[in-house]
């Protein structure tokens, strides 16, 4: 065999791996990643959450999904669900505690993936307080939240309660003892109703 | 003469075929220092935190740029804008309209229980 044919057989090799190394360049920018996939599931979930905890239907929620499904397949072509499989869907409100969970499963092409969105309140104390001058009535409670990525980033109350940041988690709440319950919904949506009477 | 002769193109085409793949390598490694980051997983995380739904969908341009800053490296750019499926309208426009890294877009369906599609379209690139 001569040199030439040797080099000419050595040329193609390094075209080869040319060619290889400028495509897995081109396929970096252009490949659906999975943290997109997890933020868009994630996404969908916390818009499910928000739109349970207001309406209570567990029927209309789980149409609500689909519709979500529907659209975010629509207008993201590199984005497929295989399946999914609601694992939790409830809202429980108590005498000392509420709670609204969203868990649900997406089959997706590269796994399973369990996006959750959850909010809970647990009422530590529980006081009332006299004005002195009007005479007025509150109920001054002390309620520790928390979420599936931690403390609530931002948490407000609806209605005619007023709400602070404490600390570690906990807020403080103060409503005018003629409201039966007050709502609080954090900053993706979700809403909690805490009865302020107690048990 | 002939062996000479042999051994010279043979040589010629290696040097070719070398200049060749050298070239292509070091284009690769460039292009990669060139974007630190896929936008496209910078915006997944982002959305994982809800904090840039929250800001997209309340339309707060400085909530983005808070939002967008807190998630980078200072010395980068990023551009993002907001279409909103409907209207078929820009709501929202921030950062460097200069970069020229790929652009990803991601569509969202709704946000605090609503159906209200809206496409965010995102790029990060070195800052110049």
């Amino acid at each position: 065999m001569s040199y030439t044919a040797m080099a000419l057989v050595m040329a193609l090799v390094l075209a080869a791996a040319a060619a290889a190394i400028q495509q897995s360049k081109v396929e970096v920018f252009y490949v659906w990643p999975a943290e997109v996939d997890r933020g868009l599931c994630d996404a969908i979930t916390a818009n499910v959450a928000a739109y349970y905890s207001r309406v209570g239907d567990r029927a209309a929620a789980l149409e609500f999904l689909r519709r979500n499904l529907e659209v975010a397949l629509e207008h993201n072509p590199l984005f497929r669900v295989l399946g999914y499989e609601v694992i939790d869907m409830t809202a429980a409100s108590g005498a000392d505690c509420a709670c609204v969970n969203v868990t649900v499963a997406y089959d997706l092409p590269w796994g399973r993936y369990v996006s959750r969105c959850w909010l809970l309140a647990v009422i530590l104390s529980r006081t009332k307080v006299v004005d002195p001058l009007t005479g007025e009535e509150y109920v001054n409670l002390t309620v520790a939240c928390a979420t599936e990525l931690g403390a609530p980033v931002n948490l407000r109350a609806l209605g005619g309660a007023r709400l602070a940041y404490s600390c570690n988690s906990t807020w403080v709440l103060v409503a005018p003892s003629s409201a039966s319950s007050v709502i609080l919904e954090d900053w993706r949506g979700v809403r909690i109703e805490l009865a302020l009477g107690g048990g | 003469m002939n062996f000479t002769l042999d051994a010279c193109v043979a040589a010629l085409i290696l040097a070719v075929a070398l200049a060749y793949f050298a070239d292509s390598v070091a284009g690769a490694a460039w292009g990669a220092r060139e974007h630190y980051d896929d936008s496209l997983v910078v915006l997944g995380r982002l959305l994982r935190h809800y904090d840039l739904q929250r800001a997209v969908y309340s339309n707060n341009s400085a909530l983005v740029e808070a939002v967008i800053r807190a998630a980078m490296h200072p010395s980068h750019e990023y551009y993002l804008a907001v279409v909103d499926l409907e209207s078929e309208a820009v709501v929202l426009e921030c950062g460097s309209s200069r970069l020229s890294s790929h652009l990803a877009s991601v569509t969202l369906p709704g946000w605090n229980g609503t159906l209200r599609p809206l496409v965010i379209c995102f790029r990060v690139g070195g800052g110049g």
